[in-house]
């Protein structure tokens, strides 16, 4: 019976020495720390639609779809397991996993992000070459480097008809500059 | 390093919610708010409280911050003392013990004919725990004691669960200090489709088992989970038996069951949202003619079993609490 009550005091003693320890949440904000994995948000000025992303995604809850002239890529968040690996697999570092935890939502349109881009079709056979920023990207970088493309029209091209001509002409395509 | 912070943060969850059961919500609040740092700090070292995210075929998804020693130590630190202060109460519970004492017992017998795993089976005086008996990981390098407790009730359980949190915070301290440097991805090219690998883990709750193999396009193919509440679930009608009925909560609750993770596939109707639950015989039967249907492989062209693809990418593992 003595043992029993030491041991009810020393309970008793836990608690009290915790104090306090809530937070006035959601009257307070909870702070997560810098590393959290939240909603992934999409930098559309970035993104330039490679779908990297939904390659990478393994609950494959990205995905891109072509249709009149446009290029749609779309999240469909309320499947995400905020793994990070979309964030990771982009080149353009144009998806961010924010510190947004709040998510419940009675509308499931909240949970989608959606993003349409131009496509860029071939010039010869109008089929698809990749989303107009894609190239746009290509091309800038290919002007920062060293590799100098000498047909300028070759962006407008599908793989295909890119293949065509370089086995006409395979020397004139490429040249670095030195 | 991680499924022992994993483990430590369980058992005191479990602890917790078995006080809930039987009515002692004081120890439940404190054994939250003792494991609460816990997640804070995995939170910080992987990005989330609970899925972490780490693993990936090849190595894990990234490093540990460069701080990790400062911050892990003093959080173990203050959780060793913490747990110590709450168990040293508890266990001089006269009241606490004498309902957990002799109720929901699973003698040895039974536990080995149930094949129950993890701590239900230590607490019935099976001495079986995968990261001895099948060192995977870094468990080979570190010293343990596997927790054995002889009387099969809840009491033993709570007592294994109790060692193993101190054991827990051993291991991590000895891989903090043999924690090696480098990378953390092995180089690799595509993975070869159509093998098989088999691995087993004791997580928290017990020896939980995956099954892959891998398909074309470095993506898996078939992908089976066995989670160790499956095992344990099938012991509770003659853990019951004869009890009173005051005591099945905290019996079943001592399992420390995670449906979520014991029932893992249903087919929903896209359009009407009807559930339908396949029997053996109709898996079967419903296998056997994709197969037929598609010449030898599944294909994605039935709109069943894309559902079944995507429902089966959905990563899910033991580790992962319902909530």
């Amino acid at each position: 019976m003595f043992k029993h009550t030491i041991s009810e005091l020393k309970e008793a003693l836990v608690c009290l020495q915790a104090g306090q320890v809530t937070l006035h949440y959601p009257f307070e904000p909870s702070v997560v720390a810098d590393t959290f994995r939240g909603r992934p948000v999409l930098n559309t000025r970035k993104c330039m639609c490679c779908g990297a992303c939904a390659n990478a995604c393994p609950s494959r809850l990205i995905t891109l779809t072509d249709g009149g002239g446009i290029r749609a890529l779309h999240f469909e968040l309320g499947r995400c397991t905020y793994c990070g690996n979309c964030r990771d697999a982009c080149p353009q570092e144009a998806i961010e996993m924010s510190n947004q935890f709040e998510t419940a939502t009675a509308n499931p349109d909240d949970l989608v992000i959606h993003a349409e881009f131009y496509l860029q079709t071939c010039r010869e056979c109008s089929a698809v070459v990749g989303s107009q920023r894609e190239v746009d990207v290509v091309r800038e970088k290919l002007s920062n480097s060293p590799v100098r493309l000498n047909y300028a029209d070759y962006f407008d091209l599908c793989i295909t008809c890119r293949r065509k001509r370089a086995i006409h002409t395979p020397s004139l395509t490429l040249e670095v500059v030195p | 390093m991680l499924l022992e912070l994993e483990r430590i943060h369980s058992h005191l969850l479990w602890i917790g919610l078995a006080c809930h059961f039987i009515g002692f919500d004081t120890l439940f609040m404190q054994s939250w708010r003792i494991r609460e740092p816990v997640m804070w700090l995995t939170e910080y070292l992987t990005g989330n409280r609970k899925t972490y995210g780490m693993n990936k075929v090849g190595g894990v998804a990234r490093d540990l911050p460069s701080d990790y020693r400062e911050r892990i130590l003093p959080v173990v630190g203050r959780i060793e003392t913490e747990t110590l202060g709450a168990v040293d109460a508890i266990l001089g519970d006269s009241s606490l013990q004498a309902r957990l004492s002799g109720t929901g017992v699973i003698s040895y017998e039974d536990a080995r004919a149930f094949c129950v795993v993890g701590p239900t089976a230590r607490g019935s005086g099976v001495d079986i725990d995968a990261r001895r008996d099948h060192p995977f990981a870094a468990y080979d390098e570190v010293e343990f004691e596997v927790c054995v407790e002889q009387g099969g009730d809840i009491w033993a359980r709570t007592l294994v669960r109790i060692r193993e949190t101190m054991e827990s915070i051993k291991i991590v301290r000895q891989l903090l200090d043999k924690m090696p440097g480098g990378p953390v991805m092995a180089k690799f090219d595509e993975i070869p489709p159509y093998r098989v690998g088999v691995s087993s883990v004791e997580a928290p709750r017990g020896e939980v088992h995956h099954y892959a193999m891998t398909g074309p396009d470095n993506r898996p193919y078939r992908w089976r989970v066995r989670a160790p509440s499956y095992n344990n679930l099938q012991v509770i009608p003659s853990m019951l038996r004869g009890q009173k009925i005051a005591d099945a909560p905290i019996s079943v609750g001592s399992l420390d069951p995670c449906f979520s993770c014991t029932e893992r596939m249903a087919v929903i109707d896209k359009d009407s949202g009807a559930q339908k639950i396949y029997t053996r015989e109709e898996l079967m039967r419903y296998s056997k003619n994709v197969i037929a249907r598609s010449g030898g492989a599944v294909t994605k062209q039935s709109p069943v079993s894309e559902e079944i693809a995507s429902v089966a990418a959905l990563p899910r593992n033991d580790n992962e609490r319902g909530g």
